[in-house]
């Protein structure tokens, strides 16, 4: 047998705390984003719903809830329905082997960091179900570019993280971090990989000024043009977990997960995944969206050769050590 | 119940498995009209052989380790594949405007 | 009930379920008209399939095969789905007489599979094993498999750029 004893109540558990954190991290995430948005804009944000407007999520989550969902005539209503959730499902998987502290890990897999990595590239295939289902022109444009720049930064993703499993010598995530305990950060190490990976996340989860998925004034909303009320919600939780489970990767890769002088793990994990979710809303509230033809130039030019150079460097360093 | 407990334990399911795999492909093959629909279905058939390496290499191989690397390179060699199929598919379909084999009779007689 | 043997039950089922999966997938990827369905249907069995190797003691190769099959080989078919759709193309012709055929091919060789197999014993069972070894098998014993198939997917990858650059000779 592959496995000789399974804890019921653990794996129950390990179920209602993704489900949990992904709905609280929506819940904040879409707040701190409004909250972020107004303050870089010089007003308020929301302020009425909940103290400081905390419940604004909630108010919009009941108005979407509320709304009546449509489904076009001619469009391939099997594959309309499932495109949503074939971008949220994998999502929530990968959150699994994830850990926030030493002890705090739904599932310790020995290859953690590649079932993350492989459950990202299914994003791409909801993306594209989403485009076709719609049977819309603007639709399937906004997702075949969506999809182009997705695998265009896939790979010098993978050559980002292959240093850092070079230098930690592990594919599982847990042993990243302790690994990042003994010796400093992996971001001192590997300065150009770190900075190269958010270049990649921000690409990946089509955030600005990289969303030509959603490109609000060019392609009316991209792939999920034709979607509406709950439907829609499901995309937009799907792309804040993946940003989510990208900033978890980040922090876990780069800065050290759960490693931090005062605090306890998981506050430092939480203070870390949000940072970088911090540094994606700033991205967007301040850069202009670049074109797309640059940005795969840029992608296939000249990201993918550092990014590769930058694997050869270190294991040759590695190997010369 | 308790036969549902054996069956991961089995050979013989996995190998039945395959087959069934390799058959629905090979009729997929046989009876499909477009050259994407041929593409799935040999898909499938690589899907099935892929089944069968790993069953015996895992049940009737003293080394389940080669059973696996021969099954990474069973999985590289279908994707390339898949990409070289794809290619042509486009292309096709670029001169002639149609994928349906019953079409594209250039070469027939 | 104790908590083991629900624990068993759920993975016999799970095992069931995935073999249920696996066979529905492949039915939905040949009999159906509408190419999406059909690729739908691709999809659904090659989860299934990884869930097999997870069943057959290889996580690495579960994992490894919904990053190559699902994650980018069906992306490249819904790719290729979206760039050749020609509504109106009949994708499906009724199997006829011909029908027979994969069906014998099929017991026939399932037929002799067992006949053979049950000259054999089973040496091993699916368990977990170390799969660290794997990576300086490719480098060490099966090095020359390894850069032959790099060769191999780099000429593919040249090969289906030129290809679809084909233009027709006026």
């Amino acid at each position: 047998m592959i496995i000789t004893q399974i804890s019921i109540l653990r794996t129950l558990l390990m179920i209602l705390g993704i489900t949990l954190v992904v709905g609280i991290n929506a819940v904040f995430v879409v707040w701190l984003e409004r909250k972020v948005a107004g303050h870089m804009q010089f007003r308020l944000g929301p302020t009425e719903v909940g103290p400081a407007g905390l419940l604004q999520t909630v108010a919009d989550g009941l108005k979407l809830v509320s709304k009546q969902i449509i489904f076009p005539s001619s469009a391939d209503t099997p594959i309309f329905i499932l495109a949503p959730i074939i971008c949220l499902i994998p999502v929530f998987v990968a959150l699994v082997p994830v850990p926030f502290s030493e002890t705090l890990q739904a599932h310790e897999l020995d290859i953690g960091l590649l079932l993350v990595i492989a459950l990202g590239l299914l994003n791409t295939l909801g993306i594209l179900l989403a485009g076709w289902g719609c049977d819309n022109k603007y639709a399937l444009l906004g997702a075949s570019r969506a999809v182009a720049q997705i695998l265009a930064y896939k790979i010098p993703l993978l050559l980002c993280i292959l240093p850092v499993i070079l230098l930690a010598g592990t594919f599982s995530l847990r042993e990243i971090v302790v690994a990042q305990q003994e010796s400093m950060w992996f971001a001192l190490y590997q300065p150009v990989a770190f900075f190269m990976y958010l270049i990649a996340i921000t690409m990946e989860t089509n955030r600005s000024p990289f969303d030509f998925a959603e490109a609000e004034s060019e392609l009316v909303a991209g792939f999920h043009t034709e979607y509406s009320g709950m439907m829609f919600s499901l995309f937009f939780l799907a792309e804040y977990t993946y940003m989510f489970l990208a900033s978890a990767i980040a922090s876990i890769l780069f800065l050290g997960g759960w490693l931090g002088p005062v605090l306890p793990g998981p506050v430092w994990m939480l203070l870390k995944i949000y940072f970088f979710l911090f540094l994606m809303m700033w991205f967007r509230w301040t850069f202009p969206r670049v074109r797309v033809d640059q940005m795969l130039a840029f992608g296939w030019k000249i990201l993918l050769p550092i990014s590769l150079l930058n694997f050869l460097l270190t294991a040759g360093v590695m190997a010369a050590l | 119940m308790e036969f549902l407990h054996t069956l991961p334990n089995n050979l013989i399911v996995y190998v039945v498995v395959a087959h069934l795999l390799f058959g629905i492909g090979l009729h997929g093959m046989m009876f499909r009209r477009t050259l994407i629909g041929i593409l799935i279905s040999l898909e499938l058939l690589i899907q099935g052989v892929g089944i069968n390496v790993m069953a015996f290499g895992t049940f009737l191989h003293v080394d389940p380790l080669a059973a696996r690397v021969m099954t990474l390179f069973l999985l590289g060699i279908g994707a390339a594949e898949a990409a070289l199929f794809l290619g042509i598919a486009v292309a096709v379909f670029r001169n002639n405007q149609t994928i349906s084999i019953n079409k594209l009779t250039g070469l027939k007689g | 009930m104790s908590f083991e043997r629900f624990a068993l039950d759920i993975y016999a089922l799970t095992f069931a379920s995935l073999l249920v999966q696996i066979v529905v997938g492949a039915v939905m990827a040949v009999m159906l008209k509408k190419l999406v369905h059909c690729f739908l249907g691709l999809v659904i069995t090659m989860v299934g399939v990884a869930g097999l190797y997870y069943f057959l003691g290889s996580p690495l190769l579960a994992v490894m095969q919904i990053m190559i099959y699902v994650g980018a080989v069906c992306v490249a078919i819904a790719f290729g789905l979206s760039l050749t759709h020609k509504a109106g193309e009949e994708g499906l012709q009724a199997p006829g007489p011909r029908g027979i055929v994969p069906p014998f091919i099929t017991l026939a060789m399932l037929g002799s599979v067992l006949l053979g197999l049950s000259r054999r014993e089973w040496v091993g069972y699916p368990q977990k094993i170390d799969e660290s070894p794997i990576g300086m098998m490719l480098l060490g014993e099966y090095l020359l498999p390894f850069e032959v198939i790099s060769i191999l997917l780099t000429v593919a990858v040249i090969g289906a750029i030129s290809v679809a650059l084909i233009k027709r000779r006026r």
